[in-house]
């Protein structure tokens, strides 16, 4: 097949040129070949995607009745509302929580991809339970564990011990603690990825050198993993910031207030205040551009942190020896904490008629019917239908769309490559319901089919999940060595050929924990999906949604056990495939 | 430049192969490209006025034929109309296709949809403000009938209807709080004595608005009510989501909540939790207790408008008012034996939230933020 394509041997002379080449037609010629003409392609769909919500965002921030105003902001900062300290809670809370984040999953993944530690299998699924949890229920999962009243830990373990109450989920220590576990697994994620594609070699060197591992771990291990680092701590303190869940449900009770909190009161009050919520927004976004330039800054020199190099290295795992016991213990109590205890409230409350500690009274009265109920629901397979197609499709467009729109991002010198890179950030600030207003206002009036169908679904789960996916495939891209592009490039590679052939391989393990991340939160997306879903295009979170209007939380904690049962079967399932194509092995 | 045009091809061609899957998938998956109705003025108007004409057993035979013609009813709401819903379905043969989410969400929705020249909703549910706001875009349609002549003038406007009472009550955990502890008026949960056992809800804006209205009618000042409500806001977790709030009431995490729904009450008093405001069960009922009514109203573009009239009938009506009742709501027209016929109650004033919403929201939100708790 590639003979009757593939360009004779022999030399084309060129034909000898009347008159100089103008200029413009040989820029042309460079932008008219096919590789350029999809980098360019994937990058306008992208701002397609991002800047119509963003264009909404403004008009309605700064549209007035007599041109353009800044009541919006007036009313958002207004008068003893206490701005100042609310911003403080809000980046003390974002970056905190970011910190802890990085902190458990690091030690974690290097763990996992680098030694011989036990309890590898169960090691990768069992990882991601906190993520699949959805944060309605995880939250209040805490809650049920930790509150000085109610909580099991404390009312079996601290009270009859210590003869009081000690752990307090509620204030800011709480809220840290249960957004960082939560969010745990999207920084693993990332050093997962981050650690495979490291040379071991490196630390080899070192260790021969006599440096020791404690040594070795600073100068070598943490500064090569920078790209990882720096992604997913950008997208951290971003979700930090815009998250009100865990503000809500933990931060209220104690009167930490956090600016996500002023941006509920815009939208909650009658008639929603679309400017003041758009100007805290803008706010957000401003937060979330310093945060993105200065994570540019941290990885400025690109190749000091390219560990996929020409050079072969094949990841030999570290012995841990008598160490290997206390590691193991460590992973067990890391999942104890972060997975079993609040799945096992899951559980537990899921067999309830409603939720109260537990009693010898309360196991008496348990039952399946919540499950029961549960799977009597009308709608429950097409939604589980909905939201596969759903999660499946984004995962994959956002993963292809993002990798090639990094490797422009990253390996070009296009001017506002920077832009757009900031850019793919916005959606995460955006509110739902202002994403959703833009997608209504636009596919209502253009004569596309879209309205009314999964499409305009689909097209709001990628918009949202862009910021995710770019995350994941810059920090791919940053691992792999320039060399090995250029030297595929004289060897009379075409740039297609080299990104198929070298750079995606190479970028898989990153990729993949992008794949696996995004189809396990569009899962949890529910802000926008209540405008567009339409009878028949119901997904999972809309059946919560409405058992949580109902005050059903045993039919919540049901569809919250079954859903992970589901998504871990999906996601073992993915996994094998990956393995099978040459995704890193952990055995 | 051959090399740069087949690999680009055969990237090309291996993304489309990617995507071809799922947009199969999509393009074929069942519903999908479904188109949405759409409904005329001229349309609905016909049917509402033919209707209009006629009483009784005639009436309702014409809806029913028309309506069956139609074979199916858009309901945009909260999602509580769901056992009406699904017992008007059942009862008529009609598929009932549900739009549910907050109310506003919802209302928002519709206002788009119209504004983009769709109408695909034959019935909407929510509150007064909303149901005013799409008056307003002259959204309602007319609706007229002997079970809507049964509700209180109170509780209905031109182009609205209640179909039931929301009181925002005082709940309390009886394993929590002795029922005769309890003050005979909310404003006594600013006594110190209720510190961490009471609870306040974050956006209950209107529910404020009222108390404030009804004590400056009994003579207290702005500034001592708002005195009260800091000390009480002091005393207060305060918690996102009425639902959210019951279930921790029922879980034993407060023993009060200030402003909650008597659908929670019913549904976790079903479930054996001991939870109750009062009402026919013998326990005492805070006083005041603020009241609104949760309406239902036809679209005056209805793509469904018999079917969209007969279902006003049915949820107002005696079958539809029992499941009212059954879902722990108290339908609007007052009842025998009413829960809340001993009771002080405040009718929530639409006319001013409307007008002041945001200034009422602020105070309330600065009292919630002021208490250092």
């Amino acid at each position: 097949m590639t003979a009757t394509v593939a360009p004779p041997p022999a030399k084309v002379p060129e034909p000898k040129a009347p008159r100089r080449p103008s200029r413009v037609a040989e820029l042309l010629r460079n932008l008219m070949t096919p590789w350029t003409l999809i980098v360019i392609g994937c990058s306008v769909v992208v701002i397609y995607l991002t800047v119509i919500p963003l264009w909404f965002l403004f008009q309605g921030t700064f549209a007035g009745e007599n041109g353009p105003t800044l009541d919006g902001f007036r009313r958002a900062l207004g008068t003893g509302s206490d701005m100042w300290g609310m911003l403080g809670n809000t980046l003390v809370f974002g970056v905190t929580s970011t910190i802890f984040s990085i902190a458990i999953a690091t030690p974690l993944a290097y763990v996992l991809v680098r030694t011989d530690a036990p309890f590898k299998p169960l090691f990768f699924a069992a990882s991601l339970i906190p993520l699949i949890i959805p944060g309605v229920l995880y939250t209040p999962a805490w809650i049920f564990l930790a509150d000085r009243d109610i909580g099991v830990l404390n009312q079996l373990i601290f009270e009859p011990i210590f003869g009081e109450a000690l752990l307090n989920v509620y204030g800011m220590p709480g809220m840290i603690w249960v957004h960082g576990l939560h969010n745990s697994p999207i920084a693993f994620l990332f050093m997962v990825a981050g650690f495979r594609a490291m040379d071991p070699s490196l630390e080899e060197s070192a260790l021969v050198s006599g440096a020791s591992r404690l040594r070795i771990m600073k100068r070598i291990t943490v500064p090569l993993m920078r790209p990882a680092l720096v992604a997913s701590g950008l997208l951290l303190v971003v979700q930090g910031i815009e998250s009100f869940e865990v503000p809500a449900l933990l931060g209220l009770q104690n009167g930490v207030y956090v600016l996500t909190s002023r941006i509920y009161l815009a939208t909650h009050q009658y008639p929603i205040d679309y400017a003041a919520a758009g100007a805290l927004a803008l706010i957000l976004l401003g937060i979330a551009a310093l945060a993105a330039a200065f994570s540019a800054w941290l990885v400025r020199d690109a190749r000091h942190y390219q560990t996929i190099t020409g050079k072969a290295f094949r990841p030999r795992p570290i012995e841990l020896g008598r160490a290997r016991k206390w590691v193991g213990t460590g992973i067990i109590g890391y999942f104890i904490i972060a997975a079993v205890l609040p799945l096992l409230v899951l559980v537990y409350a899921s067999l309830l008629s409603y939720y109260r500690p537990p009693s010898m009274d309360v196991f008496s009265t348990m039952s399946l019917d919540a499950f029961r109920e549960v799977l009597a629901m009308s709608t429950v397979e097409s939604a589980v239908k909905n939201t596969l197609i759903l999660g499946i499709a984004t995962a994959t467009i956002v993963m292809a769309l993002c990798a090639i729109v990094a490797w422009g991002v990253a390996r070009t010198k296009v001017p506002g490559r920077n832009g757009l890179d900031i850019l793919t950030l916005t959606p995460l600030v955006i509110p739902g319901l202002v994403l959703g207003l833009a997608l209504l206002f636009v596919y209502l009036r253009v004569p596309l089919p879209i309205y009314g169908t999964l499409w305009i679904m689909l097209i709001s789960f990628i918009t949202q999940h862009l910021p995710y996916g770019m995350r994941f495939s810059m920090a791919a891209v940053g691992q792999v060595g320039q060399e090995l592009e250029e030297s595929a490039l004289v060897s009379g590679a075409s740039r297609a050929q080299t990104f198929r052939r070298i750079l995606m391989p190479l970028m898989s393990a990153g990729l993949f924990a992008g794949w696996v991340y995004i189809l396990i939160h569009t899962l949890r997306s529910l802000s926008t999906i209540i405008l567009l879903y339409s009878p028949g295009r119901e997904t999972i979170s809309v059946l919560i949604f409405s058992a949580v209007q109902n005050g059903d939380y045993t039919v919540v904690a049901a569809i919250g056990v079954l859903l992970m049962l589901l998504l871990l079967v999906l996601v073992a399932g993915a996994y094998k495939v990956g393995v099978k194509y040459g995704l890193a092995k952990d055995e | 430049m051959h090399t740069y045009t087949t690999s680009g091809l055969r990237v090309c061609a291996r993304i489309v192969a990617l995507l071809l899957p799922v947009v199969l998938v999509l393009a074929c998956g069942g519903p999908v490209s479904q188109p949405v109705p759409d409904g005329s003025a001229e349309q609905s108007n016909s049917v509402y006025d033919e209707i209009a004409a006629l009483s009784g057993q005639e009436r309702t035979d014409r809806l029913v034929e028309l309506a069956r013609q139609e074979g199916e009813l858009n309901l945009y709401g909260t999602g509580s109309l769901e056992a009406q819903g699904d017992a008007f379905s059942d009862k008529y043969g009609i598929k009932v296709n549900f739009y549910e989410g907050d109310t506003d969400t919802v209302a928002s929705k519709i206002i788009q949809e119209a504004q983009a020249g769709k109408h695909s909703a034959d019935v909407f549910n929510g509150g007064a403000t909303l149901m005013e706001e799409l008056d307003g875009n002259q959204l309602l349609g007319t609706y007229e009938s002997e079970f809507r002549d049964g509700v209180p003038d109170i509780g209905k406007s031109d182009r609205w209807t209640g179909y039931y009472r929301q009181p925002l009550v005082v709940l309390y955990n009886l394993d929590q709080v002795d029922p005769a502890e309890l003050p005979s008026d909310v404003l006594g949960f600013a006594d110190p004595k209720w510190a961490g056992k009471i609870s306040m809800e974050l956006g209950d804006y209107d529910w404020y608005m009222t108390l404030v209205q009804y004590y400056e009618g009994q003579g207290l000042s702005r500034e001592d009510i708002d005195a009260k409500f800091t000390a009480m806001a002091k005393n207060a977790k305060v918690i996102d989501g009425h639902s959210e709030q019951a279930g921790l009431l029922a879980a034993g995490q407060f023993g009060v909540a200030v402003s909650a729904y008597t659908l929670h009450a019913a549904r976790f008093r079903d479930q054996g939790a001991p939870v109750t405001f009062g009402g026919t069960d013998g326990n005492p009922t805070v006083q005041p207790v603020p009241m609104r009514y949760e309406g239902i109203a036809l679209m005056a573009q209805a793509p469904h408008p018999a079917a969209a009239t007969l279902f006003l009938d049915f949820v107002l009506g005696p079958e539809g008012s029992q499941l009212t009742l059954d879902q722990g709501q108290l339908p609007a027209a007052p009842m025998a034996n009413d829960p809340l016929a001993n009771d002080t109650i405040v009718l929530i004033d639409n006319d001013e939230y409307v007008k002041n919403g945001d200034k009422w929201a602020a105070a309330y939100d600065a009292i919630l933020r002021s208490a250092d708790r």
